[in-house]
């Protein structure tokens, strides 16, 4: 199951939240039959509905809600105070497409900035946005050492604002706070329309009437299919300042709703629209991006909840006393006229300097059946070379019991080369025990 | 109808004393508290299971035997059973004198799991010559009529014999084997284990083909993680700055620099320890100064630089790899360049804002602090010989793990290339929240793993 970028966005909220509390974190919901995604969005749902981490999480969103509704208001108000003002202070007779420019020209002039500054670095594209963004950085910086509820605001302003999805964000931000401001704008207009009475005209010292109706018709088509009345070449003309239109009431109206369509049709319309995609947008990126779960965090909940291993459980117990350690003392250096054996010397053993090499090494069984036999023969004492990297097993000890009766305890010594670390050594003085040898019989040289 | 095999699959683990069986359970189960482990016969007395997982379910039940230890004498004492198969092996267990059975209880412990279990891992301290004993104990445990997986251990440490136990075991019929040794890890190896059980037990192929699958997906990510971060230290440590300062100010400015570069490695050892499953205490690196989990050499020691094969000459240049004084305008961007990047990224403001400290700092002659190129390269260089000892560190091994002299040294190929992408995001002054720091980091991460 791959996660939604809600999910997402709400595991690395606790992530932050879990690392700051230090606490171990608790598995909450049984792990058992889910897999460790469906685990973990169950844990993190769970954690949401049962502990105080829910107002740590909200509490960025709800700051961002609060600060882009309060924005919204303030910018309907500025958009009808602007359009009051501006109308208002008029007088009676309004020029058409002077008010036209007025109300959308700075929009469609800051579209085309928003839309060249997003080609040319899109994280910092237009200018109202990316300030809306400084602002929620301000409430929500980064910290040293940040509360649960800061850290959480944190991972949720980088996850919306500053990951690759974040410049459509600001995008349909920007969008929405021009919507309304246009959307205050056209209530401006609305509330003047309805209680004032204004002649539309126009005027111009270089173009002509042609001119006029060339661009009130090409403006017109669209609102038509929208049911909106608009004036015909006739009433264009007739609105020159110059003269007067025969139905001057009707002319005024048609006037009135042209200017309304047109706020509404080429600036409100456009960037609900253009938000709209950037919504769009950011949503399709928001659920192409992935939660890191290569992160410590989510490897040690893997490892806590979801063990690799289970722990060691004792299935034979050993009922055995420990054994006793041997007391170390000096060792005796064998005799000088010993026979010398070795003990599952391995081939590439390093022979003390000297030594013959023509010497039983007890390997097998009918090595050491062989061994017995020169040991009986020869009547010496007898010293056995071993490895000292080796520890003696039962199987060695039976040897060297074998050997011990052979040639009488008190005639053999285990010669260690090299000399082994403790564990091994005792492991020899336990095996010489055994076989009722002195601790001083194992030696080295 | 469902032909599913039975789980967990149990698997014995047996062999001589003191051949690595615990080292072999520790490694698979990704555990060092696992049992006790001591270089000496004799160390695990009983039986230990513990069980591999995934997602919650057993998959396979690893049985922790003693070490088989006097196989000649048992070999006599089955024979006058006169019994063969798995009978013999019942009747020893069920029947066997009061002595005999005091005398044999570690092996009658690994003949009852060799009974019990599905197939046995017979585990082989390659360094040792090929004896009697241990075609003896092979031969006792082919009689529970289960098959046996030989398992090579040791191999990094003396591989002279390998070639004398393939041949031996294939005289002993058991053609399939592998090489694993539980000290020098590789996951190559734990693979080739699972599938040579695979072709054991045909039966188990899918089960054992899952847990594969998890195990393989579940190392790569632990391998990533470890790279991320070392990839995330070396990033932020070639972006670190510090204001400029001058005098007494500057000094104390230097030494908090030293000690943020100190404190991000020592960061970057922990969650690396940790996401391998190493606890501090128990990694010992003698060639890496590192000991109960923190680095034990001072980074900015002269000592580091040596060890590293560094110049230490250009390091004391500039302080002994003491933080650099950078001036960041002079150091590859003009003041018409950051008019111009200024200009593309739409206002003036932004110049101002994002350049203005430092152009009222070179206006003072004050430098900004930054980790110089030596110190960075130390950090590699540490970093890369901490990931490439613990990457092939079994969770059995106690001693330290040998560093390859002449691979340490070298700053491998395309480090300039990085540390230079890594520098530009010092020049565009951007946060780590910016696409060009992402776009670098994975940079990084991609470079570091094609050098590991």
């Amino acid at each position: 199951m791959s996660l939604s970028f809600k999910q997402q966005l709400i595991a690395e909220q606790i992530r932050v939240i879990e690392e700051i509390q230090g606490a171990e974190p608790q598995p909450v919901v049984s792990s058992s039959g889910l897999n460790f995604s469906s685990w973990l969005v169950a844990r993190n749902q769970e954690l949401v509905r049962r502990t105080p981490i829910q107002s740590a999480i909200q509490f960025a969103p709800v700051i961002f809600r609060r600060l882009l509704i309060a924005v919204s208001v303030l910018l309907v108000l500025i958009g009808a105070v602007t359009s009051i003002k501006a109308l208002g202070n008029a007088g009676t007779q309004l020029n058409i497409f002077w008010v036209l420019g007025v109300l959308l020209g700075l929009s469609w002039l800051s579209l085309v900035l928003w839309l060249a500054t997003l080609l040319l670095n899109r994280d910092h594209a237009g200018v109202v946005a990316p300030l809306f963004g400084k602002v929620l950085g301000r409430l929500l910086p980064e910290r040293q050492q940040p509360t649960p509820k800061q850290a959480a605001g944190r991972v949720w302003l980088q996850r919306l604002f500053l990951s690759t999805s974040g410049f459509l964000r600001l995008g349909w931000i920007t969008h929405w706070l021009w919507s309304a401001y246009l959307l205050g704008g056209l209530l401006g207009l609305l509330l003047l329309f309805a209680t004032r009475q204004f002649d539309f005209v126009w005027q111009s010292t270089l173009l002509g009437g042609d001119s006029f109706v060339q661009i009130t018709q090409t403006l017109t088509p669209q609102l038509a299919a929208l049911g909106v009345p608009v004036p015909d070449a006739q009433q264009i003309l007739a609105s020159s300042i110059d003269q007067t239109p025969a139905n001057a009431a009707e002319t005024r109206r048609v006037w009135a709703l042209f200017l309304l369509g047109c706020v509404l049709l080429y600036g409100l319309l456009p960037r609900i629209l253009i938000g709209v995609i950037c919504a769009v947008g950011e949503w399709r990126l928001q659920s192409r991006q992935t939660l890191d779960l290569n992160q410590p965090y989510f490897i040690r909940l893997q490892r806590e909840f979801w063990p690799q291993g289970s722990h060691g459980k004792i299935l034979d117990a050993d009922d055995r006393p420990p054994q006793m350690r041997q007391t170390l003392v000096s060792p005796r250096p064998p005799p000088a006229d010993c026979l010398w054996l070795g003990l599952e010397l391995p081939r590439e053993f390093t022979l003390p300097a000297g030594m013959e090499t023509d010497f039983i090494n007890v390997r097998d069984d009918a090595s050491q059946r062989q061994a017995l036999a020169v040991i009986q023969h020869n009547k010496r004492p007898v010293a056995v070379l071993i490895d000292g990297h080796k520890a003696a097993d039962r199987g060695l000890q039976r040897i060297v019991i074998d050997l011990a009766s052979a040639s009488g305890p008190r005639n053999l010594w285990l010669v260690l080369q090299p000399l082994p670390a403790e564990a091994k050594y005792q492991s020899w003085l336990q095996a010489a025990a055994r076989a009722g040898l002195t601790p001083e019989q194992v030696t080295s040289l | 109808m469902s032909n599913s095999p039975p789980l967990p699959l149990i698997l014995a683990v047996v062999g001589h004393t003191n051949t690595g069986k615990t080292s072999l359970l520790r490694t698979l189960l990704r555990n060092a508290d696992f049992g006790e482990v001591r270089d000496s016969a004799g160390t695990t007395r009983h039986v230990e299971a513990a069980q591999l997982l995934l997602r919650g379910k057993p998959y396979i039940e690893l049985r922790d035997t003693p070490g088989l230890e006097d196989s000649i004498a048992l070999a006599g004492h089955l024979k006058s059973t006169g019994l063969r198969g798995r009978s013999c092996l019942e009747h020893f267990i069920g029947q066997a004198q009061p002595d005999v059975a005091r005398e044999f209880e570690q092996e009658i412990k690994v003949l009852r799991q060799a009974l019990e279990c599905h197939a046995m891992l017979y585990v082989i301290d390659c360094r040792e010559d090929v004896l009697e004993k241990y075609r003896e104990e092979i031969a006792a445990l082919s009689l529970a009529s289960r098959p046996i997986l030989p398992v090579l251990n040791f191999i990094q440490a003396d591989s002279r014999q390998l070639q004398n136990w393939r041949t031996a075991l294939a005289e002993l019929g058991l053609h399939a084997l592998v090489e694993f040794d539980t000290v020098a890890f590789d996951f190559d190896a734990e693979k080739r284990l699972y599938q040579k059980l695979q072709t054991l037990l045909e039966t188990w192929y899918q089960p054992l083909q899952q847990l594969l699958d998890y195990r393989a997906e579940e190392w790569q990510q632990v391998r990533n993680a470890c790279i991320a971060q070392v990839a995330a230290l070396l990033v932020e440590m070639a972006t670190y700055t510090q204001p400029p300062g001058q005098g007494e100010q500057r000094a104390k400015q230097l030494e908090s620099l030293q000690n943020t570069v100190r404190q991000r490695e020592q960061h970057c050892l922990r969650n690396v320890l940790e996401l391998l499953n190493f606890s501090s205490a128990n990694v010992q690196l003698t060639n890496l100064p590192v000991q109960n989990g923190e680095w034990e050499l001072d980074l900015f020691a002269p000592e580091t630089l040596k060890k590293f094969g560094l110049d230490t000459a250009s390091a004391a240049a500039t302080g002994a790899a003491l933080g650099a004084g950078v001036d960041l305008l002079l150091a590859g961007l003009s003041l018409g360049a950051a008019s111009l990047t200024g200009a593309a990224l739409g206002t003036a403001w932004h110049t101002s804002r994002r350049y203005g400290k430092d152009l009222l700092a070179r206006a003072r002659g004050e430098k900004i602090l930054c980790v110089d190129d030596t110190t960075v390269n130390v950090l590699l260089l540490r970093q890369l010989s901490l990931l490439r000892h613990l990457f092939r560190r079994g969770h059995a091994a106690l001693g330290p793990v040998q560093l390859n002299e002449k691979e340490k040294a070298e700053i491998p190929s395309g480090w300039r290339e990085q540390l230079t992408r890594a520098r530009s995001l010092l020049q565009l002054k951007v946060g780590v929240d910016s696409r060009e720091y992402k776009n670098a980091l994975t940079d990084m991460k991609q470079w570091l793993a094609s050098v590991l």
